[in-house]
């Protein structure tokens, strides 16, 4: 029997009247009121999501940083306790186990915060593949987020001043609460793993400022953001430096040479790209596919994510998008789509 | 009359012309509807067929035809403000107007009250 598993908000959802979905093996919030609405909180004001899907694995013990070392492509040595960093779990090919953001308490303790999707396999991976103690802890934690201008302001009313200090990719323990400086969104704000029982109570205090949003909301605003999204613009198969994920994998090498590359798409006419659309060239070949796209509020403008091949990629001009059997143009730009205001 | 596919469309008919668009079901299911894609006057219409394209933030939908006909009208100023579909979905958001080619494939469709009913199986 396959059964979905909920997240501790789940009841809060329904009586917020929100649309449910599928997401990952859980029943996760699409949207409460309008994906408009609610991205564009994010953007001007705050939004609050349900991230509880998430997963959560402890690294532990003497080995801890050494396995970090080995496994993450980022240094963790180069980062102080009461820090976090993105980076990448590899697999054997250099392709993407998944991308990941982990926290560092100690150098006996860090804390792996991992794609829903992914939660197995990578404490799969990790537990196979080194020496420290490996704990999936995903069903004691709930997570949070608080994103746009407001939320940091809105943060510090019921958790404290204290919340106020935490720099760019810090985190601190408040309690029984781990409180980070990270998102998904492009905006400032927060990620704040709760435990299950205290995830209610902490949710209807910042909901009093933050509106409520659900996963749609939560996608267009990290494509505005140029984020990639696991299993959509990476995946097992794709390499960090194709992904534009080599800044975080320096230690990481090509073999061959790169024949291919994301890059962002502003769509020029009316058409929407979508996933797995094809991407020509003006004599109509194939030169790429779309891994993620829509029209989104905040810049009114049909964008997308996608696959080119070099040289088609490396020259920021026009390609074309293959929309239901129509050539529509799109010029290729650098990500981010969208970049807060410092 | 009013009448209702399995997909969620609805289709008016007067005078032999069914005014087409889409349920309230459909337009929620979809959220924020932001591109529609709807034939030029004079296009050949099958039943059950594609006749056109909506897609939302989050989704690409197709339009199937609930009558086969002539396309007599197409809702341009709905094609410049996909909202409305949010808005008024059985009003202002009409989508196309047809010319029926044979008024026997109505028996085909449900009613106001069994598309109800359908709707209560379909969320159960």
């Amino acid at each position: 029997m396959f059964i979905m598993k909920t997240t501790p908000l789940y009841h809060r959802h329904l009586e917020l009247g929100a649309q449910m979905t599928e997401f990952a093996g859980y029943q996760m919030p699409v949207r409460y009121t309008g994906d408009k609405l609610e991205h564009m909180a994010v953007r001007e004001k705050a939004g609050l999501f349900d991230v509880s899907h998430m997963g959560e694995i402890w690294v532990t013990g003497s080995q801890a940083e050494q396995a970090i070392t080995h496994l993450v492509t980022q240094d963790p040595t180069k980062y102080s306790s009461g820090q976090a960093f993105y980076g990448l779990l590899l697999n054997q090919n250099g392709g993407i186990v998944d991308d990941i953001i982990t926290y560092k308490f100690s150098s006996e303790k860090f804390l792996i915060c991992v794609n829903a999707s992914n939660r197995e396999k990578d404490f799969d991976w990790i537990k196979s593949n080194c020496d420290a103690q490996v704990e999936d802890a995903s069903d004691n934690w709930s997570q949070i987020a608080i994103q746009g201008p407001e939320a940091v302001a809105i943060t510090a009313r019921y958790l404290g001043a204290q919340v106020l200090d935490i720099k760019r990719f810090g985190f601190i323990q408040l309690d029984d609460l781990i409180i980070a400086r990270t998102g998904y969104t492009g905006e400032d704000g927060f990620e704040i793993f709760v435990p299950n029982e205290r995830a209610t109570e902490l949710w209807d205090a910042l909901s009093k400022e933050a509106m409520p949003c659900g996963l749609a909301a939560r996608d267009t605003l990290r494509l505005e953001a140029g984020m990639c999204l696991y299993g959509h613009d990476i995946n097992d198969q794709t390499n960090p430096i194709e992904a534009g994920l080599g800044w975080c994998a320096k230690k990481y090498q090509v073999s061959g040479e790169i024949k291919r590359r994301l890059v962002g798409l502003m769509m020029q006419g009316t058409g929407i790209a979508r996933p797995d659309y094809e991407v020509c060239n003006q004599t109509g070949m194939v030169i790429g596919h779309v891994t993620s796209g829509t029209k989104t509020p905040y810049l009114n403008q049909a964008i997308a994510m996608a696959y080119i091949d070099r040289p088609y990629c490396d020259a920021l001009e026009e390609v074309y998008v293959k929309i239901r059997g129509r050539l529509e143009p799109a010029k290729i730009t650098k990500l981010p789509f969208y970049r807060r205001a410092k | 009359m009013i009448y209702f596919t399995k997909e969620h469309e609805w289709a008016l008919v007067e005078d032999n012309v069914a005014t087409i668009g889409i349920t309230n079901h459909a337009q929620h299911s979809l959220g924020d509807v932001v591109y529609l894609e709807l034939p030029e006057i004079g296009k050949k219409l099958e039943k059950d067929k594609i006749f056109g394209v909506v897609e939302s933030v989050k989704a690409v939908s197709d339009l199937f035809s609930p009558v086969s006909g002539t396309v007599t009208q197409s809702n341009h100023n709905l094609v410049q403000s996909p909202e409305w579909v949010n808005q008024d979905c059985m009003g202002k958001a009409w989508m196309i107007k047809v010319a029926l080619d044979s008024p026997s494939e109505l028996s085909s469709l449900m009613s106001q009250e069994d598309y109800d009913k359908y709707l209560k199986e379909e969320i159960k």
